[in-house]
């Protein structure tokens, strides 16, 4: 059975740009729709920085990434403990490949839910290529001022039951369409995980989020942190890149 | 004419007594002997098991490893490894170390994902500490290579060799595959990150604890640090004694020697501390010797009826023996040392039957695997009973001890024997 | 000599020599009696074993939908039975208990206040019908703090040893999270209505009880269950039992049948090892027994060889006299055979209805595996029969020799004095 899992995290790991839009009395499908629009780039290439927080401490690993529209993600780790390393992320399945390995990896079904290198993030959170509106029904619950910007309050309710979060919220820039927080609940509306934009800034004309936490709400001293330190957009990048052949040796 | 040669004398001439009474103190020690043997081959099956496998003689890790073990926490590792075993081996009473990393991953196949336990080992020093050559049940053990897997540099492309890894029986079912055939483990990293290594069937095992066999592979110890980057670094570090050696002493020598070769705080444990399945076997050593008890009151019956009836059956003999001038009290050592006798060919005989048994059967080994089938203790599915001076020569003494001792509540009564009565006709 | 006199003559005799008949028999006694209580504890241990996984972990069979069983450790909510009452009460009419189970896997999270530290730990949740559960399962009786569950609530009743683990108490609240059987993720806020100790290590250590349609609510089953229980024998595979079902279940598409063996294959009762051994201890029991029986009886026959001289003498045939000694053997044996087994039912009764506890000496050792260690015995109707039985026999054929040998002496030599 396949199982498209759409998190609002994969969406917003890979794309982090919004365009400024003149304001306008929005429904909240459109309001989604200026956000999602805002994030889809032809291309994407960045290099980002992680950082794990467990109850051992803390760990940083960095990584360099490049995508093509919604569908299609290459992360290769760059940080020592796990340099080579890379993650290919296609529409419904993800390919790990290990230096140290002969043979790629493909994780597919129950094996999603493995968190990447011990974070909050897991390979479901990354997978997917339905755009929110497809996957979610959406409503506007109202305003509200985050870190001092003013932000839509934007309900998603799952339309089916394949997606790993019932319910979130997002609370969407007014001016910018860039999410500033987010925050995922189980069906009992328990809150399971929060995520906090911030860093945001306006380079070479697209505005982006450069630094996203993601807290288990669960697990106290339990977080990862991701920061975009450099990204290019619309620039060349070639389709082979994402081959399997480009994954292995 | 002494006592003794009267007594032999008479255990000749009762033949029928003798042979009863001899019967069943024989029977009662072989028993018992057999069943002794047997317990210290399962005590002994699964101290090697224990110690060959989990704890070593003794085992050196880093002391906070214990409160978070459930988690697997590599990075709280030994340091200097080499170093620290080096040291150990050095060490007055130390047969010989080992260092050890042993973590859980994953292999991933189709839709599956299949749990298996890895232990990066010194194959070399294995050898050695815990006999791996016997338990290897297909292709062999894999020599040490100088390089580690893994590409030398970013413009090698050559690609990682295949690690050679002994894999327990039971795993190769479960992933389907063969010796010579291939697969890859993804697992958590000292780092708290990830990694995974494709590993080639070079060896078959038969490890003798199911859990192993059927989950577990042996690695070569340098791929395995690269595997959870652990350059350097052990798990644990085993150690072996010498047949004989002092535990104590030498466990606080080996403890030293290995504070001084490492700077990671270390939690040093004789493997007996540790809580393992082996306190089982204390307990059932308790239960073996109260059935042991039981068979020795048993044969104790029976000596006392014989004896009672061997009294009863000569009263007219102690009565003349009394009548020509012998006191009851030496009537009384008579028989006593006519019981004393023959507790002692008993058990001998007994003792005798009981070692060749035990001894075919330490050969042959006693098949438990259908009853075992579904316990999953440290304990292999075939047993071989083990003589020691525990099941024999304590029972024999016990034997012969409840053989003579019981035969005094009867004779004992010899004393309160009127001659003049005993000679009288029935 | 008629019959009636020789049994007469054999009884009189029996009580004449009564020393030497208390001996014989109390040896044969005893030798039973422990015979009876070894084979009493090894068949407990046995039981023991399998009560344990029938009554609080798989039931005598389960009904499972197709597929699961292959996956059964991933305890996968896909595979669902979706119309378990049908099921239930095809079985119901047919005279099989059966109850509904929905099972699945999660994370307990439990925080700092009221709880000793945060905490988390993987368990297995059983979704169960407070109202019939008892039908197959014991779990009800083994509450020892707090109460049973209630259908409906938002309440869990918890393994003893998982609650000892984590510090909790009866009212303190737990989170599981798990997933439905859509895939969502899902949290259980639940409290803590009870502690149950069961005999079965497993369910003590990693079981949550929830009311079946607490689950059914947060897992949006709607109305599927993960499996059907059925109860029967308590000892061995049902295979009758088994098989009515299938016959019962025929019409009913995409189910399975399977029996408790199947489900239990790696599950470990780690108190109870299966001893093979044990017919040996028994056959070295016996033997002993047995020794210890023929050497009184060839005593006594031997020391009475003047009596039977004298028996001779007075123009007894000499079947006659075999009848009288035989008879008189037999006597001894059911004397003390009789003694040996009421002796054994006595203990037993202590066996079965107290049992040895042998936890104490575990809390010592405050071993990794912790034991529920109570051994209680077994009352088996056979093993008594047979005691008795064994019992007169081994008396009687021990005394066919001597008797013969006593016999073939001539009558003046048996008349002679030793």
């Amino acid at each position: 059975m396949k199982r498209t899992a759409t998190g609002i995290i994969g969406v917003v790991i890979f794309a982090w740009t919004a365009l400024p839009v003149a304001a306008a009395d929005l429904t909240a499908e459109e309001i989604v729709e200026r956000l999602e629009s805002n994030q889809v780039q032809e291309t994407n290439h960045a290099t980002a920085t992680m950082v794990v927080r467990d109850r051992f401490g803390e760990r940083t690993s960095t990584m360099e990434s490049w995508s093509k529209g919604r569908d299609v993600t290459l992360i290769e780790f760059t940080s020592p403990a796990e340099r080579g390393q890379k993650v290919l992320r296609t529409e419904n399945e993800i390919y790990l490949f290990y230096p140290d390995a002969a043979e790629l990896i493909r994780l597919q079904g129950a094996a999603l839910r493995e968190s990447m290198l011990g974070s909050d993030i897991s390979y479901e959170d990354m997978t997917g290529g339905k755009t929110l509106l497809e996957t979610y029904r959406v409503e506007l619950l109202g305003e509200e001022t985050i870190h001092g910007h003013r932000c839509y309050k934007v309900g998603f309710e799952a339309r089916r039951r394949n997606a790993a979060y019932p319910r979130q919220t997002v609370w969407i820039d007014t001016e910018l369409f860039v999410a500033r927080r987010s925050e995922q609940y189980a069906l009992s509306g328990r809150l399971l995980k929060e995520i906090e934009m911030d860093r945001i800034e306006t380079i070479g004309g697209y505005t982006i989020a450069r630094r996203m936490i993601i807290s288990d709400a669960l697990k106290r001293n339990s977080s990862t942190e991701f920061t975009l330190d450099d990204v290019q957009f619309d620039i060349q990048v070639d389709d082979d890149l994402f081959s399997l052949e480009e994954l292995s040796w | 004419m002494n006592l003794t040669q009267i007594a032999w004398r008479n255990i000749g001439r009762n033949r029928r007594r003798s042979v009863l009474s001899v019967t069943a103190t024989a029977v009662a020690t072989m028993s018992v002997v057999m069943l002794f043997s047997l317990l210290s081959g399962i005590a002994d099956d699964m101290a090697s098991n224990l110690t060959r496998f989990y704890t070593g003689e003794v085992r050196i890790r880093n002391e906070e490893f214990s409160t978070y073990e459930y988690l697997q926490p590599l990075h709280l590792s030994v340091d200097n490894a080499e170093a620290t075993v080096a040291a150990v081996e050095g060490t007055d009473g130390v047969a010989a170390a080992v260092p050890r990393i042993s973590g859980g991953g994953a292999v991933f196949q189709d839709d599956r994902r299949i749990a298996l336990l890895f232990t990066g080992v010194d194959f070399e020093r294995e050898r050695e500490f815990s006999n791996i050559d016997e338990i290897i049940a297909g292709g062999e053990i894999p020599v040490a290579s100088a390089e580690p897997a893994g590409p030398s540099g970013p413009s090698d492309t050559s690609g990682p060799r295949l690690v050679p890894a002994v894999v327990g029986a039971g795993v190769l079912d479960r992933l389907g595959i063969g010796l010579g055939d291939r697969f890859t483990l993804v697992t958590r990293t000292a780092m708290r990150g990830s990694n995974a290594m494709s590993f080639e069937v070079a060896g078959v095992a038969r490890f003798p604890v199911p859990a192993l066999n059927d989950a577990g592979f042996w690695a070569p110890l340098p791929d395995v640090q690269r595997l959870v980057r652990m350059d350097g670094e052990a798990g644990e570090v085993l150690a072996r004694m010498d047949r004989g050696a002092d535990e104590r002493a030498v466990t606080e020598a080996l403890a030293l020697s290995a504070r001084e070769a490492t700077s990671t705080p270390l939690e040093v444990k004789y493997w007996k501390e540790i809580e393992t399945t082996y306190s089982f076997i204390e307990m059932a050593q308790v239960i073996y010797s109260i059935m042991g008890l039981i068979f020795f009151i048993l044969a104790g019956t029976v000596i006392i009826n014989t004896t009672m009836m061997a009294i009863y059956e000569r009263k007219k003999e102690i009565g003349t023996l009394e009548a020509m001038g012998m006191t009851p009290r030496e009537v009384v050592r008579l028989f006593f040392t006519e019981s004393l006798f023959l507790a002692i060919l008993g058990a001998g005989a007994g003792l005798v039957v009981g070692v060749i048994f035990a001894s075919i059967l330490s050969r042959t080994g006693i098949d438990f695997t259908e009853a075992f089938r579904g316990v999953d203790m440290e304990i292999s599915p075939v047993l071989y009973p083990k003589i020691t001076p525990l099941s024999t020569v304590v029972v024999t003494a016990a034997s012969i001890a409840v053989g003579a001792i019981t035969s005094l509540f009867p004779t004992t009564r010899i004393t309160r024997i009127q001659p003049v009565e005993a000679l009288r006709d029935e | 000599m008629n019959a009636r006199a020789g049994v007469a003559l054999a009884w009189k005799n029996l009580f004449r020599h009564g020393r030497r008949t208390i001996i014989t028999a109390s040896a044969l006694a005893f030798g039973l009696l422990v015979y009876i209580m070894a084979d009493s504890m090894l068949r407990g241990i046995e039981v023991d074993t399998e009560r344990n996984l029938i009554l609080y972990e798989t039931g005598a069979a389960q009904v499972l939908a197709e597929g699961y069983l292959e996956e059964r450790d991933l305890r996968p909510l896909r595979y669902a039975i979706e119309t378990p009452e049908e099921i239930e009460s095809a079985l119901e009419e047919s005279g099989i208990k059966a109850v509904a189970r929905t099972t699945f896997s999660g994370e307990l999270i439990v925080f700092q206040d009221p709880f000793p530290e945060d905490g988390s730990v993987q368990v297995t949740g059983y979704g169960i019908d407070p109202s019939d559960d008892g039908d197959v399962y014991r779990l009800e009786e083994t509450i020892t703090k707090g109460r049973f569950l209630e259908p409906g609530e938002d309440g869990a009743v918890l393994g003893g040893w998982l609650a000892e683990d984590i510090g909790a108490d009866v009212g303190y609240p737990i989170t599981i999270v798990t997933r439905t059987r859509g895939g969502f993720f899902q949290t259980l806020e639940l409290d803590v209505v009870g502690i149950a100790d069961t005999p079965n290590p497993i369910i003590n250590r990693y079981a949550v009880f929830v009311p079946i349609d607490t689950a059914d609510f947060y897992l949006q089953m709607e109305g599927a269950v993960t499996e059907i229980a059925v109860a029967g024998k308590l000892r061995g595979v049902d295979r009758a039992l088994t098989a009515q079902m299938e016959q019962e279940l025929a019409s009913f598409p995409g189910v399975d049948v399977v029996g408790w063996d199947r489900l239990a294959m790696d599950y470990v009762a780690i108190a109870q090892t299966k001893n093979s051994g044990s017919s040996t201890i028994l056959f070295f029991v016996f033997v002993i027994a047995a020794v210890g029986v023929s050497n009184t009886v060839l005593m006594s026959i031997l020391e009475r060889r003047r009596e039977i001289g004298m028996m001779r003498a007075m123009g007894l045939y000499d079947g006659e006299i075999r009848r009288l000694l035989l008879l008189e053997a037999a006597g001894i044996g059911v004397i003390g055979a009789g003694i040996g087994i009421a002796l054994g039912a006595v203990t037993n009764y202590f066996l079965v209805t107290n049992g040895i506890d042998y936890s104490f000496w575990l809390r010592d050792m405050d071993a990794g595996y912790r034991i529920t260690g109570v051994l209680r015995g077994v009352w088996n109707g056979d093993t008594f029969a047979s005691a008795f039985a064994a019992g007169v026999i081994i008396t009687v054929i021990t005394a066919m020799m001597p008797v013969r040998r006593a016999l073939r002496t001539t009558i003046v030599e048996s008349l002679r004095t030793d």
